[in-house]
């Protein structure tokens, strides 16, 4: 390459860069903030003022929300009771409310009663209320009615207690209502495993435990959103308020969710922090919203107090794969195998553009399979296509990995092993460098069919029909061998070569530069590190020559200060021309070939190269 | 016949050559020098992150290195077959 030709292949790349720099001020890039519109938990409300002492009340179904095909747990949340004396006149005092869950009218069977409750110096007249807050659940067949009870004691107090509009003083009072689950109306569900972290809360916040909640869901039936929807995990109290976590986040979310299976499992290692709600009933909530964010289902886990739980407690930088290990794919068929992880990488100042991918560890490379995220923490699904997976190396342990060039953290996933399933392998063994393969027969039934090998026609003794077909099997088995033979030395003399120096230089350096993303300089060379954590070069200016020492950025983003705010115009700027000047990478690769093709093309015709150019 | 023992012991004499230097290769950490410089390379690129698109920098320079290996390897086995046809 002579002089001239790489000052042309320099302007050339400084035209397209002046050419793309016109352009950038029109790009920009938004990062839309994401919400999802909160609903209240489904809570049975009772709120009849007529009917007591063991009348039945029939009114409408009370239960309206099921978290499973052909059970349900149901949470009796909160109650309103009117009460007040019979002969007009208010009545201050205390009395105690306990409710039951019964599966007959007369209550001789209790599956669940709340705490007792007590209420003091109630009001007057209709202002006479007071809440119930069962604290165990019950489950409850569809189609099967069942019956609500709440007794009011009075013990505590010698004054009679009514019932507005009732008559007479109770002490015990028997109050039905028929719970009557309808039947589902969606097979979805979510539950939760966890496995460790069960210690208890001390003091205002919880133990900063690890967690690994294993989610298992099921959005099939109704609940799976469309293409450009979103499921969002989050945690709600049994109020239904929204549990934000860490100044307002859900605990994670999905962006587009195009690929992710309507049916999995995953595993939530980030943690959270849900202070403040060790002993009050929390549920795990899994909303799925449109492509313009309206809710189409939220289903619920069962409840779980905080000090039963895990505690969430929330940190940046996380990959994980949850799911089965090791996975088996089924080759040739065709559908897809997604593989679902969690991540947070929130910590992360160019996550937006960063890629997730699917990483060989055993030969510590990237496959051709990623993800790249639209939100910093929420479930990746990486599809592995069978119809390219074709020389994939199997049972090899893989991960998922941020592709990071550049100083900022690595984050790598746990490992987990990707096998073909049994009847692939044997597939395979049998169609490796087989004839066979092409006929996708062995020797012996391409030689014959079987009415051939079984007849029994002789002709002086010799059976001229067998004894062709064996001709014609060791026929196909030679000619079989012969191409396994041929493709064996084939294979060695290709894939052994791979470990041969110096043909092994390519790889040894392309694995070189992969494992330098994730290698630590040594301590004695780490002078030449000169980037600060933000990739920025850093010049201290001495204060001889500028009054106060201090230290500027040479070069890198904190040279412009407004720079690290992502809504200003300016990181908006830099992000545009960013996007941008990968085209011109690309353009300059092109370039490059084209001059280097008229080289070439000099060389063997023997040409000077000026004829060319 | 002469000249088939001369090519045989050429091919004999790069294949011993080739390999004595491949060990002596291996026996060196080499690698984790190269990989040391590597990551000083990205140490020393990290500052234009903030405005150029560095992985698909990288990418296209992989490519250019890809080809240009590509090439050379295509003229050395056709040097290699001029001497043998010879």
């Amino acid at each position: 390459m002579t002089t001239i030709k790489i000052i042309k292949i320099c302007s050339s790349i400084g035209s397209l860069v002046g050419l793309f720099l016109l352009f950038f001020l029109l790009s920009g890039q938004q990062v839309k903030a994401e919400e999802t519109t909160a609903i209240v938990v489904v809570q049975p409300h009772f709120n009849d003022n007529y009917s007591y002492n063991g009348q039945l009340y029939t009114g409408t179904s009370l239960i309206n929300s099921f978290t499973s095909a052909t059970t349900t747990t149901v949470y009796l949340t909160r109650m309103e009771a009117v009460f007040s004396d019979g002969a007009g006149s208010d009545v201050a005092g205390t009395y105690t409310v306990t409710g039951s869950i019964c599966a007959d009218s007369v209550c001789s069977t209790v599956l669940a009663t709340s705490n007792s409750t007590d209420f003091a110096n109630y009001g007057t007249g209709f202002a006479n209320w007071g809440a119930v807050t069962l604290d165990k659940s019950v489950e409850l067949l569809p189609n099967v009615t069942y019956y609500y009870r709440y007794t009011l004691n009075t013990a505590s107090y010698n004054n009679y207690i009514y019932l507005r509009g009732g008559a007479g003083y109770i002490t015990a009072f028997g109050y039905f209502y028929s719970l009557t689950p309808p039947t589902p109306a969606t097979m979805d569900y979510i539950n939760y495993n966890y496995s460790q972290g069960q210690a208890n809360i001390t003091g205002a916040y919880p133990n900063l435990d690890p967690l690994n909640w294993s989610i298992h869901y099921n959005v099939c039936d109704t609940g799976y959103p469309p293409s450009g929807g979103n499921i969002t995990f989050s945690l709600e109290d049994v109020d239904g308020y929204d549990l934000t976590v860490n100044g307002g986040q859900k605990l994670f979310s999905t962006g587009f969710i195009g690929a992710m299976p309507c049916q999995g499992d995953i595993v939530y290692t980030g943690k959270a922090d849900i202070g403040g709600y060790g002993t009050s009933m929390v549920f795990l909530v899994m909303t799925t919203t449109d492509n313009e964010n309206t809710v189409i289902q939220k289903i619920y886990s069962d409840g779980f107090t905080a000090h039963q739980s895990p505690h969430i407690i929330y940190s940046n930088g996380n990959i994980h794969y949850g799911g089965k290990n090791p996975l088996n794919i089924n080759v040739g068929v065709a559908t897809s195998t997604p593989i679902s992880f969690d991540y947070n990488i929130c910590n992360q100042e160019n996550w937006a553009s960063s890629t997730l991918w699917l990483y060989n560890s055993t030969t510590n490379k990237n496959t051709i399979y990623s993800f790249t995220p639209t939100v910093c923490s929420g479930i990746g699904v990486i599809d592995m296509t069978n119809e390219i997976s074709l020389g994939f190396n199997y049972n090899a342990v893989y991960q998922i990995r941020l592709e990071d060039l550049v100083l900022e953290t690595q984050i790598i996933s746990n490992g987990f092993v990707i096998n073909m399933s049994s009847q692939d392998i044997k597939e395979q063994e049998l169609n490796r460098a087989s004839l066979m393969s092409i006929f996708g027969k062995s020797p012996h039934d391409l030689a014959c069919t079987n009415t051939e090998w079984s007849t029994s026609d002789n002709a002086f003794g010799i059976n001229m029909v067998k004894m062709g077909c064996n001709i014609k099997e060791a026929f196909w088995s030679t000619a079989d061998t012969g191409i396994r033979a041929v493709y064996t030395i084939f294979e060695v003399a290709t894939l052994g070569l791979r470990y041969v120096f110096p043909f092994n230089l390519p790889i040894k350096i392309s694995d070189a530069w992969d494992k330098s993303a994730i290698t630590e300089m040594p301590s004695d060379v780490a002078f030449l590190n000169q980037a600060d954590s933000n990739g920025d070069f850093n010049l201290d200016m001495p204060s001889s020559l500028f009054g106060a020492s201090s230290t500027r950025v040479l070069i890198g983003k904190g040279m412009l200060p407004t720079a690290n705010d992502p809504n200003s115009k300016l990181s908006k700027i830099l992000l545009g021309f960013k996007g941008l000047s990968k085209y011109v990478n690309w353009g300059a690769l092109a370039l490059g070939i084209w001059l280097t093709g008229q080289a070439v093309l000099s060389d063997l015709n023997g040409k000077k190269e000026e004829e060319y150019i | 016949m002469t000249n088939f023992l001369k090519n045989l012991g050429i091919v004999g004499l790069i294949t011993l050559g080739l390999t004595t230097f491949g060990m002596v290769i291996n026996a060196i950490p080499i690698w984790d020098w190269i990989t040391n410089i590597f990551v000083i390379l990205r140490n020393l690129i990290s500052p234009i992150g903030a405005f150029w698109d560095l992985p698909s920098l990288l990418d296209a320079i992989g490519w250019g290195i890809k080809i240009f290996v590509a090439y050379y390897t295509f003229l050395a086995t056709i040097t290699i077959y001029r001497v043998f046809a010879k």
